[in-house]
């Protein structure tokens, strides 16, 4: 309950949030038009919400591994290409996350005893069994890529992938049964080469031939089952795509020598992306967001982006007084500024000492407008 | 006055009500209350505020908080453009009062303290209010940078007064008595 899992996935043994609080069924419902509110506003909001619109139901998180849902608490990744929000780098201590790991993964699935074969399950090790290149031709036969990314792979396949979002109707093994089927299959499929972390082989078999939620049905034999399992699971990537550098902080741009305004830097950044968690209690039935009132697990920070005074306010630190998010850090960096820097850190599963990565769970914003924050800052923050 | 009316009662009706559509990601306000107390507040923070007073002047919203951020503005409104025959102290206690309730950790109720207190000639009071702001870089407007500059001299009192006009919407809010242009067209002479 502390870190409001609720709020965006379904949990086996605990009740949803409330709609109005539930931020994917919330999101939804807007989309479906049957969220109550005028219809002009629905138009609107359809254009704008983008993410959110589904996270994954954790009533399938038993097929993953416990150590490796506990590690993905401490550092959270980006698993899922199609979702534009990961999952948040929240406040949380390896034993909390060793208690949530254990609620949704019950029983550890036994690590699987070394292969006849003597194949590894490691990142870059060739194997030479023959059901992975059975399971290679499987996966492109049944067009797994239209989903799934396996970067690394041979069968990596960005345009198919990118014409899975919009194909629709074509597949039609997706589309059967269910609204907007093809949305979710596609936003929530996984990147494939995390699977060998995330899962046992035999977890996968069994996943494939009789997946749960998001994941449609192929109607797969178990037979075949097994060779895409042993596919994913085995098959050599190229381990270079994702080296050390990923975690690395990319350099930032220097100051525009043009005047930036508030109203360009507010437009922009605060009021476009800030401004959904770090909003005003008073205006919103008390709740200011998890970045002013608290949520997720986060003490309230009282932070008020919506306006320039609010900015100017600054927000609470650890001992609850009030510190401005413009002071420079022992680097010279203005704090809002490290934060903002910290994302494209913790987007590739690093974290930053004692700055988490803002706008929480979403993508990094742009350099440039970073460089706008930055210089607006070093301008004297006009008004 | 039934063409004044009739005129406010136009703008109501012009006016599309505001959709907050994510203030918390997730809440949905339709609320006539709230969309007038955000336009009193703007007004009021663009210097209008005459017409701040006169958009929450017939308001009694039933939310407490709404209530309070109208007293908030009220009382500070009367503070700045206070008249010297003017008793202030019913509005320098109120700011007094809410800024004791929260423990000076709402910056523009503290920095409005300071002001109060220029105001009614509390001028240290309000000058240690202000350092402190400034030290931690938390003035909240430029209107606490002003009032800083008429509290100092000397190159702080210029500091200041550059300060207010690059954070005040409109520069002419930051007059100051001519040695303060003085000292800043020294250089060039």
């Amino acid at each position: 309950m502390t870190f409001e899992c609720a709020r965006c996935h379904d949990i086996p043994g605990i009740e949803l949030a409330p709609e109005r609080k539930h931020c994917v069924r919330c999101h939804q419902a807007i989309h479906a038009g049957t969220f109550a509110a005028k219809q002009e506003h629905l138009d609107r909001w359809k254009k704008r919400i983008t993410s959110m619109r589904w996270a994954p139901s954790l009533a399938g998180a038993d097929r993953l591994r416990r150590s490796w849902v506990q590690a993905f608490l401490l550092a959270p990744h980006d698993v899922r290409p199609g979702l534009i929000a990961q999952m948040p780098r929240l406040a949380i201590t390896p034993e909390q996350a060793a208690r949530i790991a254990a609620h949704l993964v019950p029983a550890e699935a036994p690590e699987p005893a070394a292969r006849a074969d003597g194949a590894m399950q490691v990142d870059g090790v060739a194997r030479t069994d023959p059901s992975i290149a059975r399971g290679a031709e499987l996966f492109r036969a049944l067009a797994c890529g239209r989903c799934h990314r396996f970067t690394g792979s041979s069968v990596d396949d960005v345009a198919l992938h990118a014409k899975g979002r919009t194909v629709g109707s074509s597949v039609d093994l997706h589309t059967k049964g269910r609204a907007d089927p093809l949305d979710a299959a596609w936003a929530l499929a996984p990147d494939l080469r995390f699977a060998r972390q995330r899962m046992t082989e035999a977890s996968m078999a069994a996943w494939i031939e009789h997946p749960r939620g998001a994941m449609p049905s192929l109607g797969v034999s178990a037979e075949s089952a097994r060779m895409l399992a042993a596919f994913i699971a085995g098959a050599p990537l190229d381990t270079s795509a994702m080296s050390a550098d990923a975690r690395t902080m990319p350099a930032r741009l220097p100051i525009l020598a043009r005047a930036v305004t508030y109203d360009e830097v507010d437009r922009r950044v605060f009021k476009n992306v800030c401004w959904h968690c770090h909003a005003v209690p008073d205006f919103a039935r008390g709740d200011g967001g998890p970045g002013n009132s608290g949520g997720f697990g986060f003490a309230p920070r009282g932070l008020d982006v919506s306006s320039y005074e609010g900015l100017a306010s600054g927000a609470l630190d650890d001992s609850g007084e009030r510190r401005s998010i413009f002071a420079k850090l022992p680097d010279g960096t203005p704090r809002v500024v490290a934060h903002l820097m910290a994302r494209y850190v913790e987007e590739a599963g690093g974290s930053v000492d004692g700055v988490r990565g803002m706008p929480l769970g979403l993508p990094p914003l742009p350099l440039e407008e970073i460089q706008l924050v930055e210089s607006w800052i070093a301008q004297g923050r006009p008004r | 006055m039934v063409k004044a009316a009739l005129v406010a009662l136009a703008c109501l009706i012009a006016t599309p009500a505001i959709s907050y559509a994510c203030l918390n990601g997730v809440e949905w306000t339709v609320d006539d209350d709230i969309r007038m107390v955000k336009r009193a507040e703007k007004q009021f923070e663009s210097g209008q505020y005459g017409r701040a007073l006169k958009t929450v002047r017939w308001l009694r919203p039933g939310d407490k908080r709404l209530r309070t951020r109208i007293a908030d503005l009220k009382a500070i409104i009367a503070i700045r453009v206070h008249d010297p025959k003017q008793d202030l102290s019913k509005s320098v206690a109120h700011i007094e009062a809410r800024d004791d309730a929260a423990g000076h950790k709402d910056i523009k109720l503290y920095a409005w303290r300071a002001e109060a207190y220029v105001a009614v000639g509390r001028r240290d009071e309000a000058k240690a209010i202000l350092d402190d702001l400034h030290a931690r870089d938390l003035m909240p407007d430029a209107y606490g940078y002003l009032a800083l500059a008429k509290l100092t001299s000397g190159t702080t009192r210029l500091e200041m007064w550059k300060a207010c006009r690059t954070r005040a919407k409109d520069k002419d809010m930051c007059e100051l008595p001519k040695e303060v242009v003085s000292a800043r067209k020294a250089p060039t002479k």
